[in-house]
């Protein structure tokens, strides 16, 4: 499956570059097992064998943390259970879905805006704007809310001097705006920079001969910048997919999954299922169907955006 | 050690831990080492400690998360341990509510209860006086309405009584005040909920109607958290609150010690007040620990006549033995410590604890749910009590 | 001809709309950006008693006593603690995955597809770690690694590696491949290949892949807080947040210490910040 995903680079045409790359020399050898040895070492340690071990040990029988037996699927079948979790999954998917379109979006205008700065300017403004995620997400979100949300903050005080009385987070449909926009904030900067990557990587003559062929802005963007990105706009929409499908300070930190259940997402969740409800099962349960949906997620969109090695 | 006290910092409580540790060491040449935690999440990590066999020899666990440790074989018997030299007199001075709540019926006893806390109303004196409001005539919940509604200035954003309702960060409410004060209890022994019954779901609506009717705690408390609450406090946004008697030492820090008072939750009859929920941090032994017999002995050190005297004194907390407190009446006395008589009569006479040999955490959580679900129009109380049940049950497998 | 002027691109009434919408557009995601973190500097400062105050006043009296009380404490060794780790993680991330982009990108070795996808699954497995904690924290036990100063460079390098070797192998790719062969006809072995034509070429990309398994590695929380107990390893994020203590949120100190947190990235991201757009052009972005 993975094959048919990621097809040989020599087949790749490697748009991005303008120049075509002559195709690379492919010795067959066994010398590059060596070479990615210490990678996938650390990472068999650090992140596969760990997972591994999650998902065998949410099938075993737990007293809070301490397993005691085998369960099968049990805690699957006792968390799933609780008709909760589909609206979770339903309401994670459209707070995933909203967010990374519209943070690509905005991205994209910042990204275009930057691209056209001069140099000296881009690097002031692109400080600036990345600055959120230079930011840890617990700090970034814990000031966040502290200027934007808190009923003693400044942000809340502006808006109501000028005459809004601003209390997003105790409405429903509002709070989950405010965690999109809290994580949009979050995640802003970095896919602003991926794009601006990807931007610079566009050969000036391409504008320069659609001008003089008369096509609009409009049109220039539509046909020349995002199919020329097309890579960078598929590994921003993988990443920041993952990191909104994966964060549990944001959500924790500015809304804690309310009012009510409507800003209550799958990674939230998850951690309350153990951290607060204590039920370590049920959690572990959870997390391992996350950890098989994420995998799957970005394999299934790599291959639907025909990327490849 | 685990604690959430760090022994180099500048409140009372964690400068009385310093000096009890100092003293520890000259008396037994015995370093304890102390790893402060997230106070959070630290129950759980000893729970994943515990299994995989690196857990701390002392350790402090909030209340209702200890009998989920004790089932999980995670704590030693004190009793078995140093607790069980003790002169019986000290023990009989130690005996009060929450001593019996800790013990299992086999005599089995797994923490101290420290930093003790009650449940009930604080109110900002200086906002109360100018309003010309008594505290000491609020006895019945009428009173607390209407004095809530005097307080109330919605030109200035001030609300009478804050309440805070979010799913983190939880407190024990007024709604909880209301069931024991209707129903006697809220638990059946062995940990099961009693909400979904008529009083209970009496009391829901009761809790929605200080939102809803009388208009003196805002529509804003279904996102708030009890932390929210402390700052509002402070900034004098809110006049009266719901809060925790441990956190009065900070506000009265924060805006003056003249200006923040503690009171019981009132009644319906105003003879006697509602049952305020009683919390502390019960301090045990791990029971992997190689060194059980000392860190008990360490655990006694810290649960002392003399180190109870020190946790009043010099820590503001409310002291373990009944000795202790008659010992230092005049202290008591003391306007700025009057909350910790409240406290005391609390603990004596009034308060309720959930009970501590049965699994009861995310109580709190699961009754603020359902208080949201009703003010948010998503669910009557009776669905919304059942709901919280079967979440409460949930977690409790 | 390739020199881009300053604006050749879209021209008249069109085009002025188009720059004033994403003027405005980057002006608000600026002001929204920059005011919180201004707001929490300014916080920092003010005198406890004013903290809380409503209306909120930007000025007021001036303090260093939330500095004083941060820098008093642990906070110190443990800001130091994060640059060891972050440094660590960063170095050993560069170095590991130069070699194992290269191999990826220019050797033809078995189930180098499939290698490759693991590396790419890695992505969701590192950024999941958080929900995974506790059976995170009962793995890293067993294999004797809990609170010790191994775990968290390890758990960090780890995170930030498959993200690191993806932008180095996109800009191996932008690298001819007759710039090898040349080198190899002069008789170089491909180790020395490597380490003379291929790294000092792709320096812009190593530098990208560095700051960003810094930040990664400087930011992470979960982790840090989970898999060490002794303030001896405790990382910066952890001990910023603990002044949410069971006292409240300390809003003095928390700004204090979340701006001298802040601080190192910032100094790295100005000094080094223009190589991020630069690395990442010739890296990530051509998969």
């Amino acid at each position: 499956m993975t094959e048919a995903t990621l097809r040989p680079s020599s087949a790749r045409s490697s748009g991005a570059s303008g120049s075509a790359v002559a195709p690379r020399r492919q010795r067959r050898d066994l010398f590059g097992l060596l070479y990615i040895a210490p990678v996938m070492l650390v990472l068999l340690v650090v992140l596969i064998l760990p997972a591994l071990f999650a998902v065998v040990y949410s099938l075993l029988e737990l007293k809070s943390v301490r397993p005691v037996g085998f369960a099968g699927l049990e805690n699957y079948r006792e968390v799933f259970s609780n008709p909760a979790i589909a609206a979770v999954l339903v309401r994670t998917l459209v707070f995933a879905v909203i967010t990374v379109a519209l943070t690509l979006a905005v991205a994209l205008a910042v990204a275009v805006f930057l691209d056209r700065l001069t140099a000296r300017r881009a690097t002031l403004v692109q400080i600036l704007v990345i600055l959120p995620w230079v930011i840890s997400t617990i700090v970034g979100a814990l000031l966040f809310r502290w200027f934007f949300v808190t009923d003693i903050s400044p942000g809340v005080y502006l808006l109501s001097q000028l005459g809004i009385e601003a209390k997003p987070l105790t409405d429903p449909t509002l709070s989950m705006i405010s965690l999109i926009l809290v994580a949009m904030w979050r995640t802003l900067g970095f896919a602003v920079l991926l794009l601006i990557a990807g931007l610079k990587a566009v050969p000036g003559e391409f504008y320069e001969a659609a001008t003089v062929d008369g096509a609009s802005g409009w049109q220039q963007f539509r046909l020349i910048t995002l199919p020329m990105i097309k890579t960078s706009l598929t590994i921003t929409t993988v990443v920041l997919t993952m990191s909104n499908l994966n964060n549990v300070e944001a959500p924790l930190v500015t809304t804690g999954g309310g009012p009510g259940e409507a800003t209550q997402i799958l990674p939230l969740t998850i951690y309350q299922q153990a951290f607060t409800h204590f039920d370590f099962a049920g959690g572990a349960a959870l997390a391992a169907v996350a950890l098989v949906l994420n995998v799957g997620l970005v394999f299934a969109y790599l291959r639907l955006a025909k990327w490849s090695v | 050690m685990w604690t959430f006290l760090d022994p180099a910092g500048k409140s009372g409580r964690e400068r009385v831990l310093a000096s009890l540790l100092e003293s520890y060491e000259e008396r037994t040449g015995i370093h304890v080492q102390v790893e402060v935690q997230q106070w959070d999440t630290m129950t759980q990590q000893f729970l994943a400690a515990d299994v995989s066999s690196s857990a701390p020899d002392i350790m402090w666990l909030a209340l209702d998360q200890v009998a989920t440790a004790v089932e999980q074989g995670a704590l030693a018997d004190l009793s078995t341990l140093a607790f069980g030299d003790l002169p019986d007199e000290q023990l009989a001075d130690l005996r009060d509510v929450y001593w019996d709540s800790m013990e299992h019926e086999d005599g089995s006893v797994y923490g101290v209860v420290h930093s003790r806390n009650y449940f009930g109303i604080l109110y900002r004196a200086d906002l109360l006086a100018a309003a010309g409001a008594d505290p000491a005539e609020i006895f019945t919940w009428d009173d607390l309405e209407t004095t809530a509604g005097q307080l109330r200035a919605p030109s200035a954003g001030r609300w009478g009584l804050a309440q805070a309702f979010a799913t983190s960060f939880a407190d024990p409410q007024i709604l909880a005040a209301r069931i024991m004060e209707l129903q006697g209890s809220m638990f059946t022994a062995d940990g099961a909920p009693q909400w979904s019954t008529p009083p209970g779901v009496d009391a829901l609506g009761f809790q929605s109607a200080f939102i809803t009717d009388a208009h003196v705690t805002s529509q804003d408390s279904v996102r708030l958290t009890a932390e929210d609450l402390y700052e509002l406090f402070s900034a004098g946004q809110a006049s009266m609150i719901n809060g925790a008697s441990s956190r009065v030492a900070e506000m009265q820090e924060q805006v003056g010690a003249e200006n923040v008072g503690f009171l019981h939750y009132p009644s319906q009859t105003g003879d006697s007040p509602s049952p305020g929920n009683l919390a502390g941090w019960s301090v045990g032994v791990w029971a992997g620990s190689e060194k059980a017999e000392q860190a008990a002995d360490f655990v006694a050190h810290l649960s002392s006549p003399e180190a109870d005297e020190l946790w009043l004194l010099e820590g503001q907390q409310p002291p373990l033995y009944s000795s202790t407190a008659a010992v230092n009446s005049d202290f008591l006395a003391e306007p700025e410590n009057s909350f910790l008589t409240t406290v005391l009569e609390g603990t004596r006479e009034f308060g309720w604890l959930p009970p501590l040999t049965a699994a009861t955490v995310g109580w709190r959580e699961a009754l603020n749910g359902a208080v949201q679900k009703v003010l948010l129009g998503q669910s009557t109380a009776a669905d919304a009590m059942e709901a919280a049940e079967l979440e409460f049950g949930g977690g409790r497998r | 001809m390739t020199v881009r002027t300053a604006d050749p691109r879209p021209r008249g009434a069109d085009a002025r709309t188009l720059r004033i919408v994403l003027l405005g557009c980057a002006a608000l995601v600026m002001l929204v950006n920059v005011a919180p973190v201004l707001w929490g500097v300014a916080t920092s400062v003010k005198p406890a008693e004013e903290i809380f105050t409503f209306p909120p006043t930007l000025l007021g009296g001036f303090t260093t006593e939330h500095y004083a009380q941060v820098l008093d404490g642990s906070f110190v060794r443990n800001l130091m603690n994060s640059l060891a780790y972050a440094m660590t993680a960063t170095a050993v991330a560069v170095a590991i995955g130069a070699f194992a982009a290269y191999a990826f990108d220019r050797f033809r070795f078995p189930c180098r597809q499939m290698l490759f996808g693991v590396i790419v699954a890695c992505v969701p497995l590192s950024m999941g770690a958080a929900v995974l904690v506790i059976p995170n924290y009962l793995y890293f036990a067993t294999l004797g690694l809990l609170d010790t100063p191994v775990i968290l460079p390890l758990l960090y390098l780890g995170y930030n590696l498959p993200m690191a070797v993806w932008i180095l192998k996109g800009a191996m790719e932008g690298i001819p491949v007759e710039l090898d062969e040349a080198a190899t006809i002069d008789g170089a072995s491909r180790l020395r290949t490597f380490a003379s034509v291929i790294l000092p070429l792709c320096r812009p990309s190593m530098a990208a892949a560095s700051l960003f398994v810094f930040i990664g590695a400087w930011n992470e929380f979960v982790a840090g807080s989970v898999m060490v107990n002794s303030s001896e390893y405790r990382p910066v994020q952890v001990a910023v947040y603990q002044f949410i203590s069971a006292f409240g949120r300390q809003w003095g100190p928390l700004t204090a210490s979340a701006a001298l947190a802040l601080l190192p990235v910032l100094i790295l991201v100005t000094l080094f910040g223009r190589h991020l757009v630069a690395g990442m052009m010739r890296g990530a972005v051509k998969g």
